[in-house]
């Protein structure tokens, strides 16, 4: 044993012990002894896959399973070094044991800003949070047939995903999940999916495109469709030029075409009975507007009646009509400044009757004219 | 001269046994020992777990801002201030799960909570001992011999 009485400290062999001190000298050890904790690494193993390494711990050493994860400490900040497309084996062989990969974990290659590509195994169960955030460069991301738990944020600053494999199993799609991505213009819709959400969160997006096969949804010329193809479910916010929409529609969503700012032209077929008054009241480059029904569509509820009012963002939008319905359309436009409410019957069913009973004030110039009504021709 | 120096040794003999035992006592185990492994563990233990409350506070503050209705806010412009505040509370979420993680790896040591926690006294608490160091000097020692 060594005494260093009037130093402070006094070392046994078995461990360091803090006798006593006083106090401004208490503080700076206290400081030092923090500096110096060391922590466990968080992974157990590596493998290096075509120029890349990547890091993996096992998570139950009896049934052989490990997830991939981060190199050494979550304080060292030690950012992935992966370059190019990374195929996540399913197996890993380590000390003469193999190990299946069932999971990513939190943060495993979060801040790889050289990840191309990213191929996920069918062994994987679960996508940790922020799996991948600031993954910058990652363009395309192979999910695995069954769909994975994901956890939050798992591509979170992931700004340059522009394609997404989702698994023939996929069931529903949060696309949320790819919102900070502006190079995502077309996604595809696997034949088992029965709840999209979060399309509309996608900026770019130009093109969707289901599974011929699926039971719920159906697309037409990009844009989503009930599989029925009686409702317009959702237009791409990014789609340009004109939007036809297809004939036999019935319904046109609430809020399925109106941020689409890039379209210049829209034509309803004559099947359409149900469409929202403001539905084109951010279509900011709208020019012209056709539709084909005989009779003037109930769009609003106005001072307690259903009629007929179209909100446009600018004054110089024209609505075409056929020719033999021009008159009775001229006399059911209304476009008085005033509160307009939505026909709360043809409300979407995920919106509560309260949301959908709110009023929406429009002055003049944001209604279209009656003069504004042109006649084409028909068959 | 010799005797001198024998006399001297056999009276100074017990004196420094009696010194050395004090000296012993003080270092017995009822005193506030702390096992320095045991003491980085919760210091950075609590720096995290303070981290994290932090974290947690903050995150509930920006979360009670999200979907705040920007008055005469074109829709473009609240869509923006959406995605930006969305942004802001996954970054913070994202910083949380880097404490969690901190957390995990920092237990994973082996190191139990219940070996470190009664060990430690607050930092404020360390002090020097109420009582001054009375080890007796060689030189004092001689005196009270000659006396």
């Amino acid at each position: 044993m060594t005494h260093l009485i009037n130093n402070i400290i006094y070392i046994s062999p078995e461990s360091y012990i803090l006798y006593y001190m006083p106090m401004k000298r208490s503080f700076l050890f206290l400081a030092l002894v923090a500096s110096f904790v060391a922590t466990s690494r968080a992974h157990d193993f590596s493998v290096t896959l075509g120029g890349s390494t990547i890091y993996f711990k096992i998570t139950d050493s009896k049934a052989h399973t490990a997830c991939l994860t981060y190199r050494g400490n979550i304080a060292d900040h030690n950012p992935p070094t992966c370059t190019g497309t990374v195929r996540i084996p399913s197996t890993v062989r380590h000390d003469g044991a193999v190990y299946t990969i069932n999971a990513i974990g939190p943060k495993a290659l979060a801040g790889a800003d050289r990840l191309e590509g990213i191929i996920i195994p069918e062994s994987v169960k679960q996508i940790g949070d922020f799996a991948f955030e600031g993954c910058t460069s990652l363009r395309s991301v192979a999910m695995p047939a069954a769909q994975p738990l994901m956890g939050q944020g798992t591509f979170f600053r992931c700004t340059s995903i522009a394609d997404i494999n989702f698994g023939t199993n996929w069931t529903s799609i949060d696309f949320t999940a790819f919102r900070w991505s502006d190079s995502l213009v077309s996604v595809s819709i696997p034949a088992k999916v029965e709840r999209i959400q979060g399309l509309k969160t996608l900026r770019r997006l130009r093109h969707i495109n289901v599974h011929s096969s699926n039971k719920q949804y159906a697309s037409h010329s990009g844009c989503l469709y009930s599989t029925t193809r009686h409702t317009l479910l959702c237009v791409p916010r990014a789609y340009t030029d004109t939007l036809c929409v297809e004939e036999g529609t019935t319904a046109i969503m609430w809020g399925s075409i109106i941020d689409c700012t890039d379209i210049t032209a829209v034509i309803l077929p004559a099947s359409v009975r149900q469409l929202s008054f403001r539905e084109f009241s951010r279509m900011t480059r709208l020019q012209s507007l056709t539709i084909m029904c005989e009779s003037p569509l109930l769009t609003t509820n106005y001072e307690g009646r259903n009629t007929t009012a179209l909100a446009v963002a600018n004054n110089g939008v024209m609505l075409f009509v056929p020719k033999a319905s021009v008159k009775a359309w001229r006399k059911a436009l209304i476009s008085i400044e005033g509160d307009y409410y939505d026909i709360v019957d043809q409300r979407p069913q995920s919106l509560s009757l309260q949301d959908a009973a709110k009023p929406h004030h429009f002055g003049k110039p944001q209604l279209l004219q009656s003069n504004h009504i042109k006649a084409i021709k028909t068959k | 001269m010799k005797r001198h120096i024998i006399l001297s040794i056999l009276c100074l003999a017990p004196l420094l046994t009696l010194s050395a035992q004090e000296e012993a006592d003080k270092l017995s185990p009822a005193e506030p020992v702390i096992p320095l492994d045991s003491l980085r563990y919760t210091i950075k233990m609590r720096e995290l777990n303070n981290r994290r409350e932090a974290l947690q506070q903050r995150i509930n503050q920006e979360d009670s801002r999200r979907g705040t209705i920007i008055p005469d806010a074109t829709p473009a412009q609240q869509e923006a201030a959406v995605m930006e505040q969305d942004s802001i509370c996954l970054a913070l979420r994202s910083e949380l799960v880097e404490v969690n993680l901190a957390i995990d790896e920092l237990t994973s040591q082996g190191i139990s909570t219940n070996t470190a926690t009664p060990a430690l006294p607050d930092a404020s608490t360390i002090s020097l001992p109420t009582q001054p160091n009375t080890r007796p000097n060689l030189r004092d020692m001689i005196d009270s011999v000659r006396k």
